[in-house]
Protein backbone atom coordinates (compact mmCIF):
# COMPACT_ATOMS: atom_id res chain seq x y z
CA UNK A 1 0.00 0.00 0.00
CA UNK A 2 1.39 3.38 -0.98
CA UNK A 3 -0.60 5.53 1.47
CA UNK A 4 1.26 7.27 4.24
CA UNK A 5 -0.19 6.24 7.60
CA UNK A 6 -0.14 8.48 10.67
CA UNK A 7 0.07 6.57 13.98
CA UNK A 8 -0.73 8.69 17.05
CA UNK A 9 -0.26 7.24 20.54
CA UNK A 10 1.55 8.44 23.65
CA UNK A 11 2.83 4.90 24.21
CA UNK A 12 5.86 4.03 22.12
CA UNK A 13 5.05 0.37 22.71
CA UNK A 14 1.56 0.74 21.26
CA UNK A 15 2.96 2.60 18.24
CA UNK A 16 5.34 -0.32 17.63
CA UNK A 17 2.48 -2.82 17.86
CA UNK A 18 0.32 -0.82 15.45
CA UNK A 19 3.18 -0.31 12.99
CA UNK A 20 3.98 -4.03 13.13
CA UNK A 21 0.37 -4.76 12.11
CA UNK A 22 0.53 -2.10 9.38
CA UNK A 23 3.71 -3.64 7.96
CA UNK A 24 2.12 -7.08 8.05
CA UNK A 25 -0.68 -5.95 5.74
CA UNK A 26 1.60 -4.01 3.42
CA UNK A 27 1.72 -0.44 4.76
CA UNK A 28 5.38 0.52 4.95
CA UNK A 29 5.19 4.32 4.93
CA UNK A 30 4.32 5.39 8.47
CA UNK A 31 4.72 8.52 10.58
CA UNK A 32 4.59 8.48 14.37
CA UNK A 33 3.27 11.14 16.75
CA UNK A 34 3.07 10.95 20.53
CA UNK A 35 0.03 13.17 21.09
CA UNK A 36 -2.70 15.04 19.24
CA UNK A 37 -0.65 18.21 18.84
CA UNK A 38 2.21 16.36 17.13
CA UNK A 39 -0.36 14.34 15.21
CA UNK A 40 -2.11 17.41 13.84
CA UNK A 41 1.21 18.94 12.79
CA UNK A 42 2.20 15.71 11.05
CA UNK A 43 -1.19 15.65 9.33
CA UNK A 44 -0.70 19.18 7.99
CA UNK A 45 2.91 18.59 6.96
CA UNK A 46 2.29 15.35 5.04
CA UNK A 47 -0.13 13.79 2.62
CA UNK A 48 -1.78 11.28 4.95
CA UNK A 49 -3.97 8.46 3.63
CA UNK A 50 -4.98 6.88 6.93
CA UNK A 51 -4.89 7.94 10.60
CA UNK A 52 -4.74 5.51 13.53
CA UNK A 53 -5.06 7.27 16.86
CA UNK A 54 -5.35 6.59 20.56
CA UNK A 55 -8.00 8.52 22.53
CA UNK A 56 -6.42 9.44 25.88
CA UNK A 57 -3.20 11.35 25.32
CA UNK A 58 -1.54 14.41 26.87
CA UNK A 59 -1.83 17.89 25.25
CA UNK A 60 -4.52 16.94 22.72
CA UNK A 61 -6.72 13.85 22.80
CA UNK A 62 -7.46 11.62 19.84
CA UNK A 63 -11.03 12.90 19.90
CA UNK A 64 -9.90 16.52 19.56
CA UNK A 65 -7.39 15.51 16.90
CA UNK A 66 -10.24 13.91 14.95
CA UNK A 67 -12.40 17.04 15.29
CA UNK A 68 -9.48 19.24 14.16
CA UNK A 69 -8.81 17.06 11.13
CA UNK A 70 -12.50 17.03 10.17
CA UNK A 71 -12.64 20.82 10.62
CA UNK A 72 -10.19 21.09 7.71
CA UNK A 73 -12.72 19.33 5.49
CA UNK A 74 -10.55 16.22 5.21
CA UNK A 75 -12.29 12.88 4.68
CA UNK A 76 -9.16 10.85 5.52
CA UNK A 77 -10.14 7.56 7.24
CA UNK A 78 -9.55 7.78 10.99
CA UNK A 79 -9.41 4.67 13.18
CA UNK A 80 -9.56 5.03 16.95
CA UNK A 81 -7.67 2.44 19.02
CA UNK A 82 -8.57 2.89 22.67
CA UNK A 83 -9.62 1.45 26.02
CA UNK A 84 -12.78 3.58 25.93
CA UNK A 85 -15.32 0.80 25.48
CA UNK A 86 -18.63 2.29 26.65
CA UNK A 87 -21.32 2.72 24.00
CA UNK A 88 -21.69 6.46 24.62
CA UNK A 89 -17.94 6.96 24.11
CA UNK A 90 -18.02 5.03 20.84
CA UNK A 91 -20.96 7.17 19.68
CA UNK A 92 -19.03 10.31 20.70
CA UNK A 93 -16.06 9.20 18.61
CA UNK A 94 -18.20 8.38 15.58
CA UNK A 95 -19.96 11.74 15.86
CA UNK A 96 -16.56 13.45 15.95
CA UNK A 97 -15.69 11.81 12.65
CA UNK A 98 -14.00 8.52 13.50
CA UNK A 99 -14.61 5.90 10.80
CA UNK A 100 -13.78 2.76 12.76
CA UNK A 101 -13.03 1.79 16.32
CA UNK A 102 -10.94 -0.90 18.02
CA UNK A 103 -11.03 -1.49 21.78
CA UNK A 104 -7.90 -2.52 23.68
CA UNK A 105 -6.99 -5.24 24.42
CA UNK A 106 -6.97 -6.59 20.89
CA UNK A 107 -5.18 -9.39 19.12
CA UNK A 108 -2.73 -8.64 16.35
CA UNK A 109 -5.13 -10.50 14.04
CA UNK A 110 -8.06 -8.24 14.99
CA UNK A 111 -6.03 -5.14 14.18
CA UNK A 112 -4.82 -6.61 10.90
CA UNK A 113 -8.42 -7.48 9.95
CA UNK A 114 -9.44 -3.86 10.49
CA UNK A 115 -6.56 -2.69 8.30
CA UNK A 116 -7.33 -5.26 5.60
CA UNK A 117 -10.94 -4.03 5.61
CA UNK A 118 -9.60 -0.57 4.86
CA UNK A 119 -7.40 -1.94 2.07
CA UNK A 120 -10.42 -3.58 0.42
CA UNK A 121 -12.58 -0.47 0.81
CA UNK A 122 -9.95 1.77 -0.71
CA UNK B 1 -19.29 0.00 52.27
CA UNK B 2 -18.02 -0.10 48.69
CA UNK B 3 -18.90 -2.81 46.18
CA UNK B 4 -15.95 -5.01 45.36
CA UNK B 5 -14.80 -5.84 41.87
CA UNK B 6 -12.07 -8.40 42.56
CA UNK B 7 -13.49 -10.95 40.11
CA UNK B 8 -13.88 -8.40 37.32
CA UNK B 9 -10.37 -7.07 37.92
CA UNK B 10 -8.97 -10.59 37.78
CA UNK B 11 -10.86 -11.38 34.56
CA UNK B 12 -9.91 -8.10 32.90
CA UNK B 13 -6.23 -8.45 33.81
CA UNK B 14 -6.09 -12.06 32.65
CA UNK B 15 -7.83 -11.13 29.41
CA UNK B 16 -5.36 -8.32 28.73
CA UNK B 17 -2.37 -10.56 29.45
CA UNK B 18 -3.75 -13.33 27.22
CA UNK B 19 -4.84 -11.08 24.36
CA UNK B 20 -2.08 -8.49 24.18
CA UNK B 21 0.84 -10.48 25.58
CA UNK B 22 -0.06 -14.11 24.95
CA UNK B 23 0.69 -14.80 28.63
CA UNK B 24 -1.15 -16.60 31.40
CA UNK B 25 -1.65 -14.82 34.70
CA UNK B 26 -3.27 -17.15 37.22
CA UNK B 27 -4.55 -16.17 40.65
CA UNK B 28 -1.67 -16.71 43.08
CA UNK B 29 -2.27 -19.76 45.28
CA UNK B 30 -0.58 -18.07 48.22
CA UNK B 31 0.19 -14.40 48.74
CA UNK B 32 3.88 -13.47 48.62
CA UNK B 33 5.02 -12.66 52.14
CA UNK B 34 7.31 -9.81 51.07
CA UNK B 35 6.56 -6.74 48.98
CA UNK B 36 7.51 -7.96 45.52
CA UNK B 37 6.54 -4.97 43.37
CA UNK B 38 9.26 -2.74 41.99
CA UNK B 39 7.18 -0.93 39.37
CA UNK B 40 3.83 0.70 40.06
CA UNK B 41 1.55 2.09 37.37
CA UNK B 42 -1.46 4.12 38.49
CA UNK B 43 -4.51 5.48 36.73
CA UNK B 44 -7.42 7.42 38.15
CA UNK B 45 -11.08 7.14 37.25
CA UNK B 46 -13.15 10.27 37.94
CA UNK B 47 -16.90 10.73 37.80
CA UNK B 48 -19.63 8.41 39.03
CA UNK B 49 -17.21 5.62 39.99
CA UNK B 50 -14.20 7.62 41.15
CA UNK B 51 -11.32 5.37 42.16
CA UNK B 52 -7.62 4.75 41.61
CA UNK B 53 -6.28 1.58 40.00
CA UNK B 54 -2.72 0.54 40.77
CA UNK B 55 -0.83 -2.17 38.91
CA UNK B 56 2.23 -3.49 40.75
CA UNK B 57 4.78 -5.55 38.85
CA UNK B 58 7.67 -7.63 40.14
CA UNK B 59 10.90 -7.25 38.23
CA UNK B 60 10.28 -10.55 36.42
CA UNK B 61 6.67 -9.71 35.56
CA UNK B 62 7.68 -6.26 34.27
CA UNK B 63 10.38 -7.71 32.01
CA UNK B 64 8.23 -10.61 30.82
CA UNK B 65 5.35 -8.25 29.99
CA UNK B 66 7.56 -5.79 28.14
CA UNK B 67 9.32 -8.56 26.21
CA UNK B 68 6.00 -10.13 25.21
CA UNK B 69 4.41 -6.87 24.13
CA UNK B 70 7.46 -5.77 22.17
CA UNK B 71 8.15 -9.28 20.87
CA UNK B 72 11.75 -8.91 22.02
CA UNK B 73 14.04 -11.10 24.16
CA UNK B 74 13.69 -10.25 27.86
CA UNK B 75 17.42 -9.51 28.06
CA UNK B 76 17.02 -6.73 25.48
CA UNK B 77 14.14 -4.99 27.25
CA UNK B 78 15.07 -1.63 28.80
CA UNK B 79 13.79 0.05 31.94
CA UNK B 80 11.98 2.59 29.73
CA UNK B 81 10.27 -0.27 27.88
CA UNK B 82 9.10 -1.74 31.20
CA UNK B 83 7.68 1.62 32.32
CA UNK B 84 5.92 2.23 29.01
CA UNK B 85 4.37 -1.24 28.99
CA UNK B 86 3.29 -0.91 32.64
CA UNK B 87 1.59 2.40 31.78
CA UNK B 88 -0.21 0.82 28.85
CA UNK B 89 -1.28 -2.18 30.91
CA UNK B 90 -2.81 -0.07 33.69
CA UNK B 91 -4.46 2.09 31.02
CA UNK B 92 -6.14 -1.01 29.62
CA UNK B 93 -7.07 -2.37 33.07
CA UNK B 94 -8.52 1.00 34.12
CA UNK B 95 -10.32 1.53 30.83
CA UNK B 96 -11.92 -1.90 30.83
CA UNK B 97 -12.80 -1.67 34.52
CA UNK B 98 -14.42 1.72 33.91
CA UNK B 99 -16.74 0.09 31.38
CA UNK B 100 -18.16 -2.28 34.04
CA UNK B 101 -18.46 0.36 36.78
CA UNK B 102 -21.48 2.66 37.01
CA UNK B 103 -20.91 5.67 34.77
CA UNK B 104 -20.35 8.16 33.41
CA UNK B 105 -16.69 8.13 34.38
CA UNK B 106 -13.48 9.39 32.86
CA UNK B 107 -9.96 8.00 32.73
CA UNK B 108 -6.80 9.94 33.59
CA UNK B 109 -3.41 9.45 32.01
CA UNK B 110 -1.26 6.81 33.73
CA UNK B 111 1.63 7.50 36.09
CA UNK B 112 4.52 5.08 36.70
CA UNK B 113 6.74 4.90 39.79
CA UNK B 114 9.78 2.61 40.02
CA UNK B 115 11.52 1.60 43.23
CA UNK B 116 11.83 -1.01 45.93
CA UNK B 117 9.92 -0.94 49.21
CA UNK B 118 7.58 1.76 47.95
CA UNK B 119 4.79 2.40 50.44
CA UNK B 120 1.67 3.00 48.46
CA UNK B 121 -1.09 5.28 49.64
CA UNK B 122 -3.86 7.17 47.88
CA UNK B 123 -4.83 10.19 49.96
CA UNK B 124 -8.23 9.85 51.58
CA UNK B 125 -8.89 6.52 49.94
CA UNK B 126 -9.25 2.98 51.20
CA UNK B 127 -8.14 -0.23 49.57
CA UNK B 128 -11.25 -2.01 48.29
CA UNK B 129 -9.93 -4.57 45.82
CA UNK B 130 -6.60 -6.38 45.80
CA UNK B 131 -5.81 -9.15 43.32
CA UNK B 132 -2.48 -10.96 43.12
CA UNK B 133 -1.72 -12.93 39.98
CA UNK B 134 1.32 -14.92 39.01
CA UNK B 135 2.77 -15.20 35.51
CA UNK B 136 5.82 -17.10 34.33
CA UNK B 137 8.01 -14.05 35.01
CA UNK B 138 6.77 -13.45 38.55
CA UNK B 139 3.90 -12.01 40.56
CA UNK B 140 1.88 -8.90 39.86
CA UNK B 141 -0.89 -7.14 41.73
CA UNK B 142 -3.86 -4.93 40.95
CA UNK B 143 -5.35 -2.72 43.65
CA UNK B 144 -8.38 -0.45 43.56
CA UNK B 145 -8.63 2.42 46.01
CA UNK B 146 -11.90 4.28 46.59
CA UNK B 147 -12.33 7.57 48.42
CA UNK B 148 -13.66 7.13 51.98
Amino acid sequence: MSEKVLVVDDSGTMRKIVIRALNAVGFTDTIEASDGVEGLKAFHDNSIGLVLTDWNMPNKSGLDLTRDIRATGSKVPIYMITTEAEKNRVVEAIQAGVNDYLVKPFTQEALQQKLEKYCVAS
Amino acid sequence: MHATYNCQIEEITQSIFATMLGLDAARAADEPTDAFERLFATIHISGASACSVVLGLSDGAARESAAAMLQAPAAEVTEADCRDVAAELVNMIGGNLKSVLPGPSYLSLPTVVAGNNVELEVAGAELVDHVILRGAGGPLSVRRFVQR
